[in-house]
This record gives structure tokens, C-alpha cells and sequence, in this order.
């Protein structure tokens, strides 16, 4: 059975490419460009790993990153902020998320990233 | 046999073994041949004998060399008289040893009385004898001794026999009594040879020596040969064994030349005594303590007692002072009243030094007054102990009533002054100008002649003088009541008188003028007084019912002349001769007397000092100064000339100085006693003088030489005695150059600057009058000129002496002025720039603010001002700030919103520099608050801008690298199309490198680049940053040299960021090189890292901004790219790591970019 990866980003470019390369792979992906209630979403899909755009619309992707930790039922989702934001190590550890991923990424370190966290 | 038994009877209280163990040899011998029958240890050892070699053996046989010696006659005659004997001293020769012994033989009896033995005891009394031997011949020896004493004995000896008749006499007396002949004199009676005056005297001490006393007496006697002579007898009884006298020893010393002294010495303390109680001064002798010991009629007089010993009996000089205060009032010369304790004598015996004391008493009964001249002289001993005070008084108040009258009379009568004050006259010569004038008329000319016919008439003259009034001085003159003087002249005229009162008429005829004459009246008690009469007669009135006439006594003063100076001479005699060697010779140069210091002074030996010799003193004194020659000259010349005092300086040859004086001492009658010579070490003096005049030299060097002016003025002052002006006396070489005026010793201020301001007199007049000094800064219009003045009075006040200490601080006050008004300009600037200024001093303490700090915030800052009106998000880390830029001298700058006076914060950059003096210490901090508000905002946004603007760039770079990157995967290598695609990644790399770069440094302008420190291997992260470098480049070669082998705590991406832009821009700007090298290296307690390359380098002057942001070296820029950030980002890392970062280049030839980092921990 395909693991199932989500990807939040407000970019449908973004999304797409993602969705694109990860399908290469053998994911199931599903990509959303907006978080309104991230605990539905996982319910809805049963991710293995989320990659959260930081400047995600509506909660924002610490706000989500905090609110899946909290869960007893998501916590355990390898969850990796996603974003240009020079910042982002920072954040990640602020926010206790698994990992980040720096936009623009390395395509073959992109992989081999979600490869070695997916569950 | 009989013997034995007799010897048992004998003896029979003697214990056998007593007798043989006694300690004095004792034998028995009996029968004619004098058998030894019993020898005792004693006995025996004394002859060296054993018992068995002289018992029972006849005495001669055992000792034959005793036969007829005293031994044996005296054994012989004691068996046959059978009485006991002693022979004393008996001189027996034992084996060649003399002994002396004491023999003593005892008859040993029968029962019937017959001799039938001897007991001989002998007793060693060598030692005794020889002893006494020893002790005769040491007296003879002595008599011997005693016999040559007396012969060379220089006194007269003379050894007198019972009936007082002359025995014997030693030469030298014989030469004392001038006898040739011991013959002519020898048993003659002693008191023959004496005058009848002192025969008695000598018969009657013989008499008492023969009873057993000793007399002494002195007498004068002439010798045979006529020359009179002083003798100091001393007669002592002679006692022979048997303490009988049978003669007399008389020791007669000459003491002539002693006496004829003392009598001399007498004669001059008689003398001193007599002068010193007649003299016209009263003399006090005290000692330390200030007791009385000697004082003079005249002070007990003077003092108002009776006698001396009625003056005695007050115990010392304060409680004397304290009696007279009792009766009189006592001023000094300037009227002050003294105190007990101020007197003359007090301060001598405080001090220990000379005083004179000029004194008014003045009686409390009857307010009379007289005045006394007090001198009072220290006496010393060795040790500079005060001992003595010698104190005279001597009555000044003739003189002083003169001064004082003087002093009158210049006030009152100008023309009375002008001849002298003394006792005045009020006198009418009304009728006498009528009837010269009448004779005058008559064509009388020649008074002389005119009245030698009409002597007579001359009374009839003299009467018509009305004498209206006369002073006290006159009455005392002529020692009769003011009404007797009255009376007329007439009474005090005799002829001599006539004579010059002719001379008057002849004044009175010419028309008035003044009249002298010398004449002769008798007084009262008809003595004759000598007068100088001064008669001014008016020349420009007719009116003569007023003369003044004067009458000046002669005689007294005369008298008084002569008395003075003698009292002057005397008392300075005292007065120098107390602290010093003092020798008193008489007029032949015969030392009389000397004190102890004369031979302290001279180190005289005794032997000179007891002699007196003269001779021998004046020989030693020659050795000791340097210039023998001229001092034995100096000697005659005085005893040459006796009216000379003599006063010269004497150099020692041991470096001391002597200042000697020498007086001649002259009696009253004039007769010459003889000289005083002082002496004093002057050595201390002389150096200390050197000293002084060297210290002197010293001031005057140093006033010669010092920066600021130095004068001395005198004050002048008008009648009203206000300071109208001051004259310069001295000044010093800078006085010019300070005031610019040459030449002023000697003139007057107003004289070289007339218009000079009164201000300087009156400051320099106030300082005269109250003695205080001054400090003043003032400025002259006159002389263009600011002075500093310290002022200060020299001497007295009525010196009117000012020294004055001054720099011209024109230039400086100039300068004082100047920076005023660049301060004033200064102040209206920051009045007007839209800035707020401020001014701390060194430690922050607020000095200045300008204005607009009231316009911007509503109120001038005080006390809690800033915690009001700063942001609190502000105000610790702008207070950090400032402390931190306040302790290391740094600059300040910082910025921080601040509360306007509408309640709105707005951004301000305040900047603060120190203000350093020359000596590189802060003084001051200066400081501008600028309102950034606008511009803040603007740059928020900016920030904002690029912050989402960087964002919104990378977010199709992200697009557009995947794709490149899914395309290049696609492709094979070999495919052209496959190198497009991984140049176009690369490309997208760069340009997310340049977006990053921007954002941090947007970042780090507003502190926002956050750090994340963790220790880490940073050799590691060179090597791994530099294989990175290496992977993207083919151009060049990187070389790592060295290493650090240490953890290293800090931001390892940030860097890496740092090494990377250092080894990108190494490359980039050697693009004709192929190599870098990179060197790192631990060093202490950091790290140091250098990136070397063999590019084009920069010229110096960029290389200080080379990490500024933006900056771009212009001469490169056409040829390479970039933004001019990775620099100032990686400065910033680096400075944000504590660490250091610079570059050394040189143009064309390369750059090396250092930066280091502190370990810690």
C-alpha cells in the first residue's frame, strides 16, 4: 500500500511539483493549498508525512505544527515545515516540527529527506 | 740521773709531746758541755738536723761553727748566772743561709736552785727584720727626695728653732730674699727679718707652731735688698719621734706678682662697683628665673624705693613690675599700655635674647611721666643655657620730653621748632623797642659805646623786659618758683649777661631778626649756667609786647655730653662683652682677667691659662690664626692708639672666625686701666650670613627668572590719606615683557600711564592699611590689559611697601572671550538646528539641551525625564548602550523611540561622541538626537518589502530549480541539452544565494539574523565548506594549511556562510589565478582563519569599507557582480561571534581576508 504524504502550500505551482515528483517515487500525495482544520485533513487522509508551507493561509504552519503535536492521535506524523523563510531552523525548533525543508530545495536531498521519514 | 727527774719537776706542766710538736724551735742542753738533751721538730728542721745526729751530744761538737758566736756566750752565761736572757736580732749563718733570730734562754733549776740546764728557743724573725730593713732604707732614700724637694722647692723654706732663730734655708729662698750668704742670716732670729709691722705677727706664729698649730698669714716685707715684696707664710711645727717640737718649718711663697694683680682686680671691681652705683642708669642683675641677685641705687630710685634693700626684698622682676604696676601706668614708644610679661627683661629672660625696650611710666597719683631706655643682654653658659639677664634703665625722658616738645612745637611754633626747644620765655620788649627806637631817632648807632658810659642805665633797660610767661624747663633752670621767675630778669644778670644784652638793642635797632648769643647767668642758688639764648625779634611787625625768647642751658648739656657717652660706652662695653671671650689686659698687655670662654674660644691650654702668662698666650694665639703677622700689628696698633676702637676679624687656622673688639677701659678721671678685648665665634654667623646672602641670591635668581612679573611699589597717599598713585622700586626682568613697560623702577604708575585707573592704588593702598594680601584678576582699560595679581604688603605699614605678583592674562582672557562667543554661536545653532543637542560631562551627568527637547517633548528633561519619554521596549538596551560607550570611550549610537509632547513615539537615532582634552581624556560627551521616525518607517517597510518580495521570488525559483532538476534527471549526460539544464540550476542557485544574502542583511540591520550556537568540529567544517567550494569550481585549487584539533561553540551554518563568501570571493576576484590558499590555525584562546588569493586586490583606502554594506570597490565593479552584502554579512557573523575580521591587500597583487574567534570555554 502506497504511503499517503500531504503537502500544504498556498503555491499550486508548488503543490503540483511536489505531487509530481513524490508520485515518481511511489506516494499517494495529497496536496492542499489551504489549512482550516488540520486534525480533519489527517483524519481524512491518514498522511505518513505532512509537509507544511510556514505561510500556509488561514492557521499558518506553526499554528498547524503545534495543533498536530497536541494530538494524541497525529503527534506521532512525521511533520516538516516547508518554506523560502531563512528562518526556518529556528522555527522548526520553536515549534518541536520533525524537520524542514528550505525552498528552493535540492531535488535528490528533497527525496531522500521524505524517504527516510515516511512511516 | 737528776736531770730527768728535774725535768719532769721542770716541766711538769708541759705536755712532752706539745713541746716536741711546737711550732718554735726549742732545745735543752745540759751540764758545762751543754749536751743536747732534747731538740724539738722545729729545732731540728730549722738546723737541718736529725735526733740521733745532736741528742746527747755536746752543743759545740754538733755546731762547732757557733763557738763564740752570741749563741754560745749566751748559752754560757745563762748555765753560769742561772738567770734568763734574750738576745734580740741575733744574725746566725745556717748552710751558707743568713737568718735573723730571737733568742731566748731559760735556766732549768734543781730542787736546790743550782743550774743544771738550759731551754734555748729560737725564733725565725728574718722576715720582720728584713722588712724593717726594707723600710728604713726607703726612708732614708725619701729624706734624700724630701731634702732635693726642698732645695729646688720654689718657695722660701726655712727650718726655725725653738728660740725662732734660723736654722736652715733653701737656695731658692735664699734667692726670693735676695741673701747671697746662708752665713749672714744663720741664727738670727726669723722675726728680725721682718718690718716692724708684721713682727709681731711672725714671733707670735712662731710661738703658735711651737705649741702644735699651724698659722698662715700674708705679708708684704722688702727684702734686704730693698724691693717690697708679698709673701704667703705658712709656719708648721717639725715633730720628732717622741712627738716633740723642737722645730719649725716656715714656707714663705712669693705672691707678689698675685697680689699686686688682685689689688689690680680689686681696684678695677671697685671700680665697676663704684660706676655701676653711679652710673645715670639703673642696672639689674637677674638670673634665669628672673630673681633679683644685684641692682644699683639708681634702680631702686628710679623705681621709687628708698633703698636697694628695701627694693631687695621684692623677690623677682615680674612681681616688681607687678608692684609698679601698682603706682604707675607703663606704654611703649607707640602708646600702647604694656602687660608685665612684656617688659625688657621678661622678653630677655623668654627669649634668651638682647632686647631694648623704650618705656613711659607714668604715675597713677599725679600722671607725671618719664621715660626709660631699657636694655636687657642675655648671659649664657657653655651649654647655651640662659643664666643671667643684665638689664639697664637708663632715664630718656629729657630726651624724650624734648622729642615730644619737638613734636609740639612743629605743630604749634614753626619758628620755636627751628631753635630748639628748651626752656621758653614769654617776654614784653615793648618799652625797650620804644626807647632803641627813641635812641635810634636820636642817631644812636653804636650800642656798645653808647651805653659803656651808661652802664648803670642798662638796668633800668632790663627792668623794663616784662617777663609774661614761663615754661617748666625754665623754672627748673633757674630752680626757683615760676613767680619768683616773674619777678624780672634782672635778679639772674650779672655784667657778662650785660654784654650780650647790648647786642640785643642792636637787633631791635636793625629792625628785628634773630639774636644768638652765648652768655653766662647765675640761677636761684647763684650757680653759674651757661646759656644759649635765641631771641627771633619780629622784622615785619612793630608789635614786640610778644617774644619768644629762649634759653638753652649749655652747661648740662655739657655735662650731660661728656655723662652720656660714657654711659653709652659703658653700657655697650656690657652689652658686648657678656656672650663672648673676654680677656682684660692692663696697659702694658698683662692679662688681669679673662672669662671662660676666652679660653674655650682660644682652646688655651691650662698651663697658660692658670700662669696667666702673657707671653705664653699671646705665643699660642699666633699659632692658631692664620695671619700671625698682621694679628700681633693689629695688637700694637691698638695699644698705639687707645681712642681707636679697635674691631677686626681674626681667620683661625682650624676654619673658625673670630670678630674681636677691643676697648680701652677709661676711668672717670680719664686714667687708661688698661684694654677689654672680646672675642667672638662668628664662624656660625659668617655661614649662616653666606647662607642667607646664598639663599638671597637663590630668590632673586629665581624672581629674576619666573614666568610672572614681580615688583615692588611704594604706595603713595594723599594728605587725606587716600593712594593717589604707587611708585615701582624694583622689578624683575619679566615685569617688562608682562606690562610692557620700560624703565619703571623709580617712577610712578601715573607717571608712565597717566590715565591709569585709581582702582589699582586703592587695591595696592588697601592692601598697606590692612596688611592683608590679595588675589585679584582685573582688567586695565588704560593699558589694554588683563592682569592676575597676588599682592602682598612688605614690611610694616608704614613702609607703604607692596610686592606684587602678576601675569598678563590678556591673551588668555582673549581667548576666555573667544570660546564665549564660538559657545554663544554655538548655542544659537543648536537653538536653530531641528536636531536635539545635548552635552554630558565625562561621567553622563547631563550639561546641556538644546531647546527643541521643550518643543518636541512639551518640557525640558529633568531627573526621571527619560524613563518617561523613552519607549520601555528602549530604554534598557539605550542605557546599556550609553554606560557601556561612558566606560570604554566608545561612541554612542543607538536608537529608541521617544515620547513626543502629543504622546506619540517616534524613532530617534541618538548619537554621542566624546570630546577629548590633549591628553586623550574624555571631558565631555557630545550628542544629537535625531528624529528617524519617517525614515524608520520607511525601512520597515522596505525590510517588510524585501522580506515578502524575497519570499515571493523564491517561491518559482523553488518551481523553477525542480523542474531544472527533474529535466536534468531526464536527460542523459552525454546530452547537450543536460549541461543547459545543470548551468540553469546552478543559475537558480546563484540567484537564491543573492535573495538569501539580501534578507540577511536586511536582517542583520535590524538584529534580527538569529544564532544558534552548538560546539562543533571546526576543522571539519572548513574542510567539508571547502570540498563544497572546490565541487563548484574548476578554476582554482583551494589549499588548507593547518588545523585547530578543538571544538569550536558558535553558529556553524553562519559560518560556513563566512568561509564560503570568503573562498567564492577569492575565486571570483582571481580569475587569472588557480589557487587559494586557506590557512587556519589555533592560537591562545582563538581561532584564526585566513583566506589568501593572487587576484586583483584593492587599493588601501578601501579597505576599511570593504565590509560596509552595499560597498563595492568601484574599480572592480564593472568587471564583477554582486550586491556588495556577503561581506558586511559575514563582518557581522563574525562580530556577532566576539571575533575579529580585516583584509590586507595590495592592488594587483591579492588579498588576504583574516577573521578570528575567541574559544570559549
Amino acid at each position: 500500500m502506497k504511503k499517503n504524504i500531504l503537502i500544504y502550500d498556498d503555491d499550486a505551482e508548488i503543490l503540483f511539483l511536489c505531487k509530481t515528483i513524490l508520485q515518481k517515487y511511489d506516494y499517494s500525495v495529497e496536496t492542499l493549498s489551504r489549512c482550516d482544520d488540520i486534525i480533519h485533513d489527517i483524519d481524512r487522509f491518514n498522511p505518513s508525512f505532512i509537509l507544511m508551507d510556514l505561510w500556509i493561509p488561514e492557521i499558518g504552519g506553526e499554528k498547524a505544527v503545534k495543533l498536530i503535536k497536541e494530538n494524541d492521535a497525529a503527534k506521532h506524523i512525521p511533520v516538516f515545515l516547508f518554506s523560502a523563510n531563512t528562518d526556518i531552523k529556528e522555527i522548526c525548533k520553536k515549534v518541536n516540527a520533525n524537520g524542514y525543508i528550505e525552498k528552493p530545495f535540492d531535488l535528490k536531498s528533497f527525496i531522500a529527506t521524505i524517504q527516510s521519514h515516511v512511516q | 740521773m737528776g736531770l730527768t727527774s728535774a725535768l719532769s719537776k721542770g716541766f711538769n706542766n708541759f705536755n712532752n709531746k706539745i713541746l716536741t710538736e711546737l711550732p718554735i724551735a726549742i732545745s735543752i742542753l745540759s751540764g758545762d758541755d751543754l749536751v743536747i738533751e732534747l731538740a724539738n721538730h722545729k729545732n731540728l728542721s730549722l738546723w737541718q738536723k736529725t735526733s740521733e745526729e745532736v741528742l746527747n751530744k755536746p752543743f759545740l761538737e754538733v755546731y762547732p761553727f757557733l763557738e763564740s758566736t752570741a749563741i754560745a756566750i749566751i748559752l754560757q752565761d745563762v748555765l753560769q748566772s742561772g738567770i734568763e736572757s734574750t738576745q734580740k736580732e741575733t744574725l746566725i749563718t745556717i748552710n751558707s743561709e743568713t737568718l735573723w733570730f730571737s733568742i731566748t734562754c731559760q735556766p732549768v733549776k734543781d730542787d736546790t736552785g743550782q743550774t743544771i740546764a738550759v731551754m734555748m728557743v729560737l725564733v725565725d724573725i728574718s722576715e720582720e727584720i728584713l722588712a724593717r730593713k726594707k723600710f728604713e732604707n726607703t726612708g732614708k732614700e725619701t729624706e734624700i727626695f724630701n731634702r732635693t724637694v726642698l732645695e729646688s722647692n720654689p718657695d722660701c723654706l726655712k727650718v726655725i728653732d725653738k728660740e725662732g732663730r734660723i736654722q736652715y734655708m733653701n737656695v731658692n729662698g735664699l734667692c726670693l730674699l735676695e741673701i747671697d750668704d746662708f752665713k749672714t742670716i744663720k741664727n738670727k732670729l726669723w722675726g728680725d727679718l721682718w718690718d716692724d709691722d708684721n713682727k709681731e705677727l711672725v714671733i707670735e706664729s712662731v710661738k703658735k707652731a711651737l705649741n702644735g698649730e699651724t698659722v698662715q698669714f700674708v705679708a708684704a716685707r722688702k727684702t734686704l735688698k730693698g724691693s717690697l715684696k708679698w709673701w704667703d707664710v705658712i709656719v708648721s711645727p717639725v715633730r720628732n719621734s717622741d712627738d716633740g717640737i723642737h722645730q719649725i718649718l716656715a714656707v714663705s711663697r712669693d705672691i707678689t706678682h698675685q697680689k699686686l694683680s688682685e689689688e689690680k682686680i680689686l681696684q678695677a671691681h671697685e671700680l665697676f662697683e663704684t660706676t655701676l652705683q653711679n652710673v645715670p642708669s639703673a642696672i639689674y642683675h637677674l638670673d634665669k628665673n628672673g630673681n633679683i641677685l644685684y641692682l644699683n641705687q639708681l634702680a631702686a630710685k628710679q623705681m621709687g624705693y628708698d633703698s636697694v634693700q628695701e627694693m631687695l626684698t621684692v623677690e623677682n622682676v615680674y612681681e616688681l613690675r607687678n608692684r609698679l604696676d601698682e603706682s604707675f601706668t607703663l606704654f611703649d614708644e607707640k602708646g600702647k599700655v604694656l602687660a608685665a610679661d612684656e617688659s625688657c627683661t621678661s622678653i630677655t629672660l623668654k627669649t634668651g635674647k638682647p632686647a631694648e625696650l623704650v618705656m613711659k611710666f607714668v604715675s597713677k597719683k599725679d600722671e607725671s611721666s618719664f621715660w626709660l631706655l631699657t636694655k636687657s643682654v642675655p648671659l649664657h653658659n657653655e651649654e647655651g643655657e640662659l643664666t643671667n639677664v643684665f638689664t639697664s634703665c637708663t632715664d630718656i625722658t629729657a630726651q624724650k620730653q624734648s622729642e615730644e616738645a619737638l613734636r609740639q612745637s612743629e605743630s604749634r611754633y614753626r619758628r620755636i621748632f627751628e631753635n630748639t626747644p628748651l626752656p621758653i620765655w614769654e617776654e614784653d620788649f615793648s618799652e625797650i623797642k620804644n626807647r632803641i627806637d627813641k635812641l635810634v631817632s636820636e642817631g644812636v648807632e653804636d650800642f656798645d659805646a653808647y651805653f659803656a658810659t651808661r652802664r648803670e642805665k642798662l638796668y633800668d633797660y632790663i627792668d623794663t623786659v616784662k617777663i609774661k610767661d614761663v615754661n617748666e624747663a625754665s623754672i627748673k633752670l633757674y630752680g626757683c618758683t615760676k613767680e619768683e621767675l616773674l619777678v624780672g630778669l634782672r635778679q639772674f644778670y650779672m655784667e657778662e649777661t650785660l654784654t650780650g644784652f647790648i647786642k640785643i638793642f642792636q637787633i631791635i635797632a636793625q629792625g628785628g631778626g634773630r639774636f644768638e648769643t652765648e652768655s653766662m647767668v647765675k640761677n636761684k642758688a647763684g650757680q653759674l649756667l651757661n646759656l644759649m639764648i635765641f631771641i627771633d625779634f619780629p622784622t615785619n611787625r612793630d608789635d614786640y609786647s610778644s617774644v619768644q625768647v629762649i634759653r638753652f642751658d649749655v652747661t648740662e648739656r655739657k655735662k650731660s655730653d661728656e655723662a652720656l657717652n660714657y654711659r653709652k660706652a659703658l653700657l655697650e662695653a656690657q652689652n658686648e662683652a657678656i656672650p663672648d671671650a673676654i680677656l682684660i689686659v692692663d696697659e702694658e698687655g698683662n692679662m688681669l682677667s679673662f672669662n671662660k670662654n676666652f679660653a674655650k674660644i682660644w682652646g688655651m691650654p691650662d698651663d697658660i691659662i692658670v700662669n696667666k702668662d702673657d707671653n705664653a698666650a699671646l705665643a699660642y694665639a699666633m699659632t692658631q690664626v692664620i695671619d700671625p703677622a698682621g694679628f700681633i700689628e693689629r695688637v700694637r696698633h691698638c695699644y698705639a692708639h687707645p681712642a681707636i676702637k679697635a674691631h677686626d676679624e681674626i681667620a683661625l687656622k682650624d676654619g673658625r672666625i673670630l670678630d674681636r673688639y677691643g676697648n680701652v677701659v677709661v676711668g672717670e678721671d680719664g686714667t687708661n686701666y688698661g684694654w677689654a678685648w672680646y672675642f667672638r665665634d662668628v664662624t656660625e654667623q659668617r655661614r649662616s650670613e653666606k647662607i642667607i646672602r646664598e639663599s638671597e641670591e637663590k630668590y632673586r635668581g629665581l624672581f629674576e627668572r619666573m614666568d610672572q612679573g614681580f615688583c615692588i611699589v611704594e604706595v603713595i597717599f594723599d594728605l587725606e590719606n587716600n593712594p593717589i598713585d604707587y611708585r615701582f622700586i624694583e622689578s624683575n626682568p619679566m615685569f617688562k615683557q608682562q606690562t610692557g613697560l620700560d624703565n619703571a623702577d623709580g617712577k610712578t604708575m601715573k607717571e608712565i600711564v597717566p590715565d591709569i585707573e585709581i582702582s589699582w592704588s586703592q587695591m595696592y593702598g588697601k592692601v598697606v592699611v590692612t596688611g592683608e594680601s590679595i588675589r585679584f584678576v582685573d582688567y586695565s582699560p588704560a593699558m589694554n590689559t588683563w592682569f592676575e595679581v597676588y599682592a602682598f604688603r612688605l614690611g610694616n605699614k608704614d613702609n607703604n611697601k607692596v610686592a606684587i605678583l602678576f601675569t598678563n592674562i590678556t591673551e588668555r582672557k582673549r581667548a576666555e572671550l573667544e570660546v564665549k562667543e564660538s559657545e554663544e554661536k554655538l548655542r544659537l545653532l543648536t537653538e536653530t538646528i531641528p536636531q536635539l543637542v545635548w552635552m554630558t560631562d565625562e561621567i553622563g551627568n547631563p550639561e546641556y539641551l538644546s531647546s527643541q527637547w521643550v518643543k518636541y517633548a512639551g518640557e525640558m528633561p529633568m531627573g526621571e525625564y527619560w524613563t518617561r519619554i523613552c519607549h520601555p521596549d528602549d530604554a534598557i538596551t539605550s542605557l546599556n548602550a550609553w554606560h557601556k560607550s561612558i566606560a570604554t570611550g566608545d561612541k554612542y549610537i543607538t536608537e529608541i523611540r521617544l515620547k513626543n509632547k502629543e504622546g506619540e513615539y517616534r524613532w530617534h537615532v541618538s548619537v554621542g561622541v566624546p570630546l577629548k582634552d590633549d591628553d586623550g581624556n574624555i571631558i565631555k560627551w557630545i550628542g544629537s538626537v535625531t528624529d528617524i521616525h519617517d525614515q524608520k518607517l520607511k525601512e520597515q517597510k522596505k525590510d517588510e518589502f524585501i522580506s515578502i518580495a524575497s519570499h515571493e521570488m523564491k517561491t518559482p525559483l523553488t518551481s523553477a530549480k525542480a523542474y531544472l532538476q527533474l529535466l536534468e534527471m531526464s536527460l542523459d549526460e552525454n546530452d547537450p541539452n543536460f549541461i543547459y539544464a545543470k548551468k540553469a540550476t546552478e543559475a537558480t542557485e546563484r540567484l537564491n544565494k543573492l535573495i538569501s544574502e539580501l534578507l540577511d542583511a536586511s536582517k542583520i540591520q535590524h538584529g534580527k539574523l538569529n544564532y544558534n550556537n552548538s560546539a562543533f568540529d571546526f576543522d571539519r567544517m572548513i574542510a567539508d565548506t571547502i570540498e563544497n567550494v572546490q565541487y563548484s569550481s574548476i578554476t582554482h585549487k583551494i589549499i588548507k594549511v593547518g588545523s585547530i584539533d578543538k571544538q569550536f561553540l558558535g553558529d556553524k551554518d553562519r559560518l560556513q556562510q563566512v568561509v564560503i563568501n570568503l573562498l567564492t570571493n577569492a575565486i571570483k576576484y582571481s580569475p587569472k589565478a588557480n589557487e587559494v590558499i586557506v590557512k587556519i590555525k589555533s592560537q591562545n584562546n582563538y581561532l584564526h582563519v585566513s583566506v589568501t588569493d593572487r587576484g586583483v586586490g584593492m587599493s588601501e583606502k578601501h579597505l576599511e569599507k570593504v565590509f560596509d554594506r552595499y560597498y563595492r570597490v568601484e574599480e572592480h565593479s564593472v568587471h564583477f557582480q554582486g550586491l556588495g552584502i556577503g561581506l558586511y554579512i559575514s563582518y557581522d557573523i563574525v562580530k556577532r561571534h566576539n571575533g575579529n575580521m580585516w583584509v590586507e591587500s595590495v592592488s594587483g597583487e591579492g588579498s588576504t581576508f583574516h577573521f578570528t574567534l575567541p574559544f570559549i570555554n
